[in-house]
């Protein structure tokens, strides 16, 4: 049971390092600047997700809440940020 | 109620709300492009801002968060699923 | 108000060439006076009442060039579209410039609005096939 938990929180982790991987390089290729603000969100959501599995399953004795959700909160913003600004004319 | 636990509630609600307002945009993408990846980001987003919800409304120490967590697993899978979809729409003109 | 959309020849043509408003003064300039070379600096003087700056002008040159719709002559920069698919569809723009001007800039707008959102999802795709 802790091994699937454990998967799951991975695969969380995985998805998000994922979509900042795929995100960096079309920004790296386009300089677009969406791209940039969509690429800065899953690196916070991607510490979000390293912190939550550090947070209940390496380190229990830790209360991560407080770095977790302010990783997580900076990613949104950048992301609300290049929406509002970037994805209209 | 300790003050570390006021500030990561407030926290917590930003996210939950950011996560909210996100999905509301990405529906607006799906419906400018007609892109399905944008319909699926939105739906995994309100999955995610749902499952915070319950979490921190709940305590910690509620059983149920345990199956809260299930909505989270169902947003990311719904991510992976978009990006799966985007790389093997082979036959159909994929949009 | 939902006022019926331009033709698909024309959206195309918007999608692969007029990427902005500025894009389709330039376009435009050069159709107006078909057959009638006009230099580079030229256009820049004509436009320059349209606040379509140089840097701007040339790219748009550049990429009509790609698009087969202008070819340079020694005596300047002339419209020439390469086929009669893009003569028809330049011809459908210049009526929608002239006729239905608020529908035309919603148009270019939405268009580039969209590419700039359909780049997110773009990015997506591991292998790209243009």
């Amino acid at each position: 049971m802790a091994g699937l938990k454990t998967g799951l929180y991975l695969l969380a982790l995985i998805t998000c390092v994922a979509c900042t991987a795929l995100l960096l390089r079309d920004y790296l290729r386009t300089r677009a600047r969406l791209l940039l603000w969509s690429t800065l969100c899953f690196v916070g959501l991607s510490i979000n997700n390293a912190l939550l599995f550090a947070d209940l399953v390496l380190f229990p004795g830790y209360d991560l809440r407080v770095l977790r959700a302010a990783a997580a909160l900076a990613g949104m913003a950048c992301l609300l940020y290049g929406f509002i600004w970037e994805a209209e004319s | 109620m300790t003050r570390t636990d006021g500030v990561a509630t407030f926290l917590s609600g930003a996210v939950a709300l950011a996560y909210l307002v996100a999905s509301i945009y990405f529906l607006r993408f799906w419906r400018k492009t007609r892109d399905r990846l944008f319909l699926s980001f939105s739906a995994a987003f309100v999955l995610l801002a749902t499952n915070l919800a319950i979490v921190v409304t709940l305590g910690g120490d509620d059983e149920r968060t345990g199956y809260s967590y299930v909505l989270r697993v169902l947003g990311f899978l719904l991510i992976l699923y978009a990006i799966l979809r985007k790389n093997v729409g082979g036959r159909r003109t994929a949009r | 108000m939902k006022e019926p959309e331009l033709p698909a020849e024309v959206r195309q043509l918007i999608y692969s060439s007029v990427p902005s408003i500025d894009a389709l003064e330039v376009l435009m300039q050069l159709v107006r006076h078909p057959g009638a070379p006009r230099t580079v600096a030229e256009l820049i003087e004509a436009l320059r009442s349209t606040a379509v700056t140089e840097p701007v002008v040339r790219e748009s040159l550049a990429l009509l060039r790609t698009q087969g719709i202008l070819s340079e002559t020694p005596d300047g920069i002339v419209y020439r579209p390469d086929s009669p698919a893009v003569e028809s569809a330049i011809g459908l723009l210049l009526r929608a410039y002239n006729e239905r001007p608020v529908t035309l800039i919603r148009t270019v707008y939405a268009i580039a609005d969209a590419k700039k959102i359909q780049a997110f999802a773009d990015a997506f795709k591991i292998k790209k096939d243009e």
